[in-house]
């Protein structure tokens, strides 16, 4: 493997770690295929932009404090809250109560309930991030189950991910749902952090029933120096839907594998979102919808920006496999380049090995046009105002898909201001 | 277009129309690939030193890569030390002009349809057709010759014009580019060479047909065009091959350099036998092909019609270095019964005002598996770069696979780079329609299909566009219904 040194880090992390809970089987099997798998090296197609030189080197220590005291909170997006410091559930921060028809617990509950730990820790397999996913199920302190009743229509939760301890830890949160057949629910999944240095290892591993809808609405903003490593994995039941709105406004190095898995006829996946790469921000976004049944349907559609010295990269996959015949895939990536010394690598692949489907891809990148902007400054508009209207014009598209109000207003809130300091700082 | 019904039966039986094996004496080298055949290549072509050492720095470069496996395709392990890397057909103190050329080669060009003497003529096309590794027969050289225009076998230009092919060889496609290039380096035995010299514009179209044809030999051909200044030269590449059971590997290499204001147009055919319906034999064709606009308003234009080769792995590019420089990229490929293709291209905008086309048309039929694999890349120098990129597939079959890899690497925010896509099979409704007129579903589906390609068979010279679609609706015999 590339890097004996790193891996052996996270060994004695892991050894210091053993025998919390009684899932030391799967929990060392996962360790074994992280260190099987090492870091992505040079040539890895999967991390062909995103170099983790600088992620290795570090050493994170791990946190299992259970009361590690929280710095603050931002304001509730939804009726009800459940907070996660450090990978724990912490019920004394959230909401008191939660809907009906929604349970969480907690994996030694769930153990005792009867259910698998197995499932509860299994390691999503294939892509760039099988090997982080697996860190996390060797690492994770808890899993958080959260259970969506059959049938239930529960009001809106918001699940807050904050690291507790301070400079040079690691976090593993490991949020597992499962919406029963024929619910709709919707979950804001709010990722925050301060401007301490660390690594956040997430995997959030989705089971959408049949019939169900789950909206996921992903408000991801963490410190300038947070590592964020996140593996979200969702399997879609017969005439189920996962929609997933992803905001990406933040962290030093983040890399998202967004998989939706459709195993069952007409099972969709509406993957859509927007990401700010300014400052020296590196995003890495990879989005998958694999086709495994007959009648599914997919939408991944992006919208970028770039400035700074920021660096987004953005790749679509659809696969379409053999038999998944009458499949629907549609890929869309457009992005915006605001400044010389930003970059952006997209891809929007198409792999089908089926007939009778309907996929296009489209993607452009490209500077906010010139006509539009005169036009804007023959009207009275400021140079600052009419780049500033443009370019909320041109993330708006995908802001309307937002369909929960308050997540809206506030990934609109901070485009708007990161915006403006953007647009003033301009030479 | 055609709407006659071809006798289907007939061309199920023949299949491969060229497919035999012309039996000539071959002056061949015993399989196997180490220094000493380098050597012994180099020796044979009477080379100068400078070329011995360059292949042998290839080589041993070559000898510390891996085969590349990033392609989206099944290969059989190749033994590269089970080929032959030299096959010439004996010499009878060489032919001068046609009538010396021996006869049995000539019949097989017949065979191909490629009637030398007579079509060249009529079509003032010049050809320097290669069998095998030698070049066998040059025409039109006098006239090319007036014009200054320089066009000759490979081996000639580095016997004659060896301070050209110093200044030029490897510096589109470095020696250790890739592992097939890094073995091209070393091995190649022959190919083209052209120069056109400056302001001229190249009297008539260029073209090659390369064959493989000996058992076990591989092909590494090597060619070299380079239009100084505000030249014009349009090239055509035809391939055909015999059947044959075991794999062939044809690992080519072309460059392409346009100095100011030149011109290069680079068109391709290529029908090497794809192996039989089960996959068995048929030609992997892995080829490194790469122009460079070097000076300001430069052009180079690719054109291809790829629907041989039991596998096709190649992407030719344009690195665009001068300002202003244009790129373009028109693709047909066919994938049918177990054949796979990985092609594409890629754009490298340097240059201020760089522009790039591609038009990628992808066909997958039978087990077929075909993919595009794109890069548009624009550097933070490449100033106001504009690249528009389609690519459609279209599926014929439910076991087929058609994928689209498109990289697109951006670091300028004056670029605007468009790409879109999109795959479906043939609609019902367009079938129905024309068979409602009468026309039966074979031929609906080539009018469908050759409508599809059409925006690429536009920019090829019109014999080969002709050429193109009548192989594209025997290469899909069998493919509908």
């Amino acid at each position: 493997m590339t890097a004996a040194g790193p891996v052996e880090h996270y060994r004695e992390a892991f050894a210091a770690l053993a025998a919390r809970d009684d899932a030391a089987a799967e929990r060392s099997a996962a360790f074994e295929r992280f260190a099987a798998l090492g870091f992505p090296g040079p040539r890895d197609e999967a991390w062909r932009y995103t170099n983790l030189r600088r992620l290795e080197s570090r050493r994170f220590a791990p946190t299992d404090a259970a009361e590690a005291a929280v710095v603050s909170l931002p304001s509730p997006l939804a009726p009800h809250r459940l907070v996660v410091v450090d990978g724990r559930l912490r019920r004394d921060l959230g909401s008191s109560g939660l809907p009906a028809g929604v349970s969480v617990r907690s994996l030694a509950e769930a153990r005792s309930a009867g259910l698998s730990v197995a499932a509860l820790l299994r390691v999503p397999a294939g892509g760039g991030t099988e090997r982080f996913a697996a860190l996390n199920a060797a690492l994770c302190p808890d899993v958080l189950f959260l259970e969506i009743a059959d049938s239930a229509l529960p009001e809106a939760i918001e699940l807050v991910f904050v690291p507790g301890a301070s400079e040079g830890s690691m976090q593993h949160p490991r949020l597992v749902v499962r919406a029963g057949r024929g619910s709709v629910a919707r979950l804001v999944l709010r990722h925050s952090g301060d401007d301490a240095e660390r690594l956040v290892n997430v995997v959030v591993d989705v089971e959408v029933g049949p019939d169900a809808a789950l909206h996921v609405y992903r408000l991801f903003e963490p410190g300038e120096r947070t590592f964020h490593i996140e593996r979200l994995e969702a399997t879609v039941g017969q005439r189920g839907t996962v929609f997933v709105h992803d905001a990406q406004l933040g962290a030093g190095l983040a890399r998202l594998d967004l998989n939706a898995r459709l195993a069952a006829p007409q099972a969709a996946a509406e993957l859509t979102g927007l990401f700010l790469a300014d400052g020296s921000r590196h995003l890495d976004t990879q989005v998958r919808a694999d086709h495994l049944d007959v009648g599914t349907r997919s939408l991944q559609d992006y919208r970028g920006i770039a400035a700074g010295r920021g660096r987004a990269i953005f790749n679509a996959k659809a696969i379409v496999h053999p038999g998944a015949q009458q499949s629907e895939a549609r890929q869309s990536s457009r992005n915006l380049l605001l400044t010389p010394g930003a970059e952006i690598d997209t891809k929007p692949e198409l792999e089908i090995y089926a007939d009778d489907v309907k996929c296009s891809h489209g993607a452009t990148t490209g500077q906010l046009d010139a006509v539009a902007l005169f036009y804007l400054r023959s009207r009275g508009l400021s140079e600052t105002e009419a780049r500033s209207a443009l370019t909320r014009a041109f993330a708006g598209a995908v802001l309307s898909r937002m369909d929960h109000e308050a997540f809206a207003r506030v990934v609109r809130d901070t485009l708007d201001l990161r915006l403006a300091r953007l647009l003033e700082t301009r030479p | 277009m055609s709407t006659t019904t071809p006798d289907l039966d007939a061309l199920v039986a023949s299949k491969y129309r060229h497919g035999f094996v012309t039996d000539i004496e071959s002056d061949t080298v015993p399989p196997g690939l180490d220094e000493d055949v380098i050597r012994l290549i180099s020796r044979k072509k009477n080379e100068p030193q400078f070329m011995l050492d360059w292949r042998l720095k290839a080589f041993r470069h070559w000898l510390t890569m891996r085969q590349p496996d990033w392609a989206h395709v099944r290969i059989a392990p190749i033994d590269y030390q089970a080929i032959s890397y030299y096959s010439a057909p004996k010499k009878k103190d060489g032919p001068k002009s046609l009538e010396e050329v021996d006869p049995k080669l000539l019949a097989t060009y017949e065979k191909l349809g490629v009637p030398l003497h007579e079509r060249a003529r009529l079509a003032g096309v010049a050809v320097d057709a290669v069998f095998d590794s030698v070049s066998v027969a040059t025409t039109f050289k006098e006239k090319l010759a007036q014009a200054g225009v320089i066009f000759c076998p490979f081996s000639d230009a580095v016997r004659n014009h060896p301070e050209l092919v110093e200044r030029y060889l490897g510096t589109v496609v470095p020696p250790a580019d890739n592992f097939y290039a890094a073995l091209n380096s070393a091995v190649f035995t022959d190919g083209s060479f052209v120069y056109v010299p400056k302001g001229v514009r190249c009297p008539m179209e260029l073209s090659t047909y390369f064959r493989i044809n000996a058992a076990n030999t591989g092909q590494f051909e090597r060619t070299l065009i380079v239009a100084d200044e505000g030249s014009h030269v349009s090239y055509l590449e035809g391939c055909t091959a015999p059947m044959r059971d075991e794999n062939q590997l044809h690992a080519a290499v072309v460059e392409l350099v346009a100095e100011t204001d030149a011109q290069i147009k680079y068109s391709t055919v290529q029908n090497w036998y794809p192996g039989d319906e089960n996959g068995v034999g048929g030609i992997y064709n892995f080829v490194t092909k790469r122009g460079e606009c070097r000076g300001p308003r430069s052009r180079i234009s690719w054109t291809q019609v790829e629907t041989g080769s039991a596998i096709t792995w190649k992407y030719p590019s344009c690195v665009l270095t001068g300002d202003d420089s244009v790129g373009e990229f028109y693709s047909v490929a066919l994938a049918n019964h177990c054949q796979q293709a990985d092609t594409g291209t890629k754009m490298i905008h340097i240059g201020r005002n760089t522009r790039s086309t591609i038009v990628s048309k992808g066909i997958s039929a039978g087990r077929g598996q075909n993919t595009y694999r794109g890069l548009v890349k624009v550097l933070p120098s490449a100033e106001g770069a504009r690249n528009y990129t389609q690519c459609d597939s279209l599926l014929m079959g439910d076991r087929c696979g058609a994928h689209t890899f498109p990289y697109m690497e951006i670091r300028n925010p004056t670029a605007i780079v468009e790409h879109e896509a999109t795959t479906s099979k043939i609609a019902d409704d367009q079938l129905f329609y024309c068979r409602s007129r009468g026309v039966s579903e074979e031929d609906a589906v080539n009018m469908i299909v050759n409508g599809f390609c059409k925006v690429v068979f536009k920019e090829l010279p019109m014999e080969f566009a002709v050429e193109a679609q009548n192989l594209l609706s025997v290469s899909l015999e069998g493919a509908v219904g």
